[in-house]
C-alpha cells in the first residue's frame, strides 16, 4: 500500500500555501498544509485538511513530519 | 448559606429588568433569596451533564460556557455567558443538567436553590415573565447559533459570534462594541463554531487583513461596526432587544 506525495501550491488567504497531495495506491487520500509561522507552537507541523478516506479521527489533526502521516496512511 | 448579602443579586436583577419591570416588593424578594457565593478559577465546572441539579447559578462575575461533548470527545459550545447571566435556569423546573457549564475566566457565582427560586416565581408574576422571556430569547440564540454553525462559512461565522460578543459585552456594560477584550481562547472559539483552532487562526488573520477588526492579542478593535454587521451576516433582532442599553 505505497504511499506517496506531491507538493502543490494552495490558492489560498490565509498564509499557508504550502501543501502536499497525499496518494495512496495512486489514488487521492488526503491534503494536508504546511502551517506558518502564524500559528505560534504549530508552525512547521502538517495539518489535515481534507482526508477522502472514512479515517475520521485523522481529519484536521496536525503531525510533525510527512513519516508520522504515512504510518497512520498505512495504519488505517 | 448566606442571606440579604445587599448587593449580590444587583447585576441579575438588572439584568431582569430589561426583561420585564419588576416591583419593588419583587426586587426586594429577589434581593431576600437564600444563597451560596462561590468563586472559582477558569476551566472549573459550575453544572456537569448528567449530575442532579438543585440549584440556579447566577454568573455575578466572569465569563462561561455552556456545552456538550460528541461520544468521540469533541466538544460545542452552545453560548458563551457573561456576569449578569443565570447559566441554568432550566434547573428551575428540570432535575438533571443535560449538559455542561464551566467557567473561562475566574468567575463568582450565586448558587441559588431551585425550591426557592420556583416559590418566587409563583408569588410573583413579573418575575415568572421575566424568566419566560429570558428562556425564551436563549431559545432565539440558540437558534441563532444552529443557523451560524451549520449554514454559514467560517469568516461569516466567526465575525458573526464577535458581533454578537460586541454587543451583550456593550449591554452588560463592559465597554463598547468597536473595542472590547475576548475573554475566550483560540480553542474555545473553535469549540463555538465548529471549526479547528488552525481554521480559527487563519479566520482570524483573514478578518484582520480584510480590515474588517483590528488585534492585538485578544484586544478586538472593529473599525467600521457597520461593515463588520454585513460580514457578518449579523442582525440583532434575535436578541429581542434584551441586550438594549438602559
Amino acid at each position: 500500500m505505497p504511499i506517496s506525495f506531491r507538493p502543490v501550491t494552495l490558492d489560498a488567504n490565509h498564509g499557508d500555501e504550502a501543501a502536499m497531495l497525499v496518494f495512496r495506491d495512486e489514488r487521492l487520500s488526503a491534503i494536508v498544509t504546511r502551517l506558518g509561522a502564524e500559528h505560534g507552537g504549530l508552525a512547521g507541523r502538517w495539518f489535515v485538511e481534507t482526508l477522502f478516506t472514512e479515517s475520521a479521527d485523522m481529519l484536521h489533526v496536525t503531525l510533525s513530519s510527512l513519516t508520522d502521516l504515512e504510518s497512520l496512511l498505512v495504519r488505517s | 448559606m448566606n442571606f440579604n448579602d445587599n448587593n449580590a443579586f444587583d447585576l441579575v436583577v438588572a439584568r431582569l429588568n430589561k426583561l420585564n419591570r419588576l416591583s419593588s416588593a419583587c426586587t426586594a424578594a429577589i434581593a431576600a433569596l437564600p444563597f451560596v457565593r462561590e468563586s472559582v478559577p477558569a476551566d472549573a465546572h459550575i453544572v456537569r451533564e448528567g449530575q442532579m441539579a438543585t440549584h440556579c447559578c447566577f454568573l455575578i462575575d466572569g465569563f462561561a460556557c455552556r456545552y456538550k461533548v460528541a461520544h468521540d470527545g469533541g466538544r460545542q459550545i452552545a453560548s458563551f455567558n457573561m456576569a449578569g447571566d443565570i447559566l441554568d435556569l432550566q434547573h428551575l423546573l428540570l432535575s438533571v443538567a443535560d449538559h455542561s457549564v464551566q467557567t473561562i475566566t475566574a468567575a463568582t457565582y450565586l448558587r441559588v436553590p431551585s425550591a426557592a427560586l420556583r416559590l418566587l416565581t409563583q408569588e410573583h408574576a413579573d418575575l415568572a415573565e421575566a424568566l419566560w422571556r429570558d428562556t425564551l430569547i436563549d431559545a432565539s440564540i440558540f437558534r441563532e447559533w444552529v443557523l451560524n454553525v451549520g449554514r454559514r462559512d467560517a469568516k461569516t461565522r466567526i465575525a458573526h459570534m464577535l458581533c454578537e460578543f460586541a454587543v451583550r459585552y456593550q449591554a452588560a456594560g463592559f465597554g463598547t462594541p468597536e473595542r472590547f477584550t475576548l475573554p475566550m481562547t483560540q480553542e474555545h472559539i473553535a469549540d463555538a463554531t465548529g471549526l479547528t483552532p488552525v481554521h480559527v487562526n487563519r479566520t482570524l488573520r483573514v478578518l484582520s487583513e480584510s480590515g474588517l477588526i483590528a488585534r492585538d492579542g485578544r484586544k478586538i478593535v472593529i473599525a467600521d461596526w457597520k461593515r463588520m454587521q454585513q460580514a457578518a451576516d449579523f442582525d440583532p433582532l434575535y436578541l429581542h432587544g434584551a441586550v438594549a442599553v438602559g
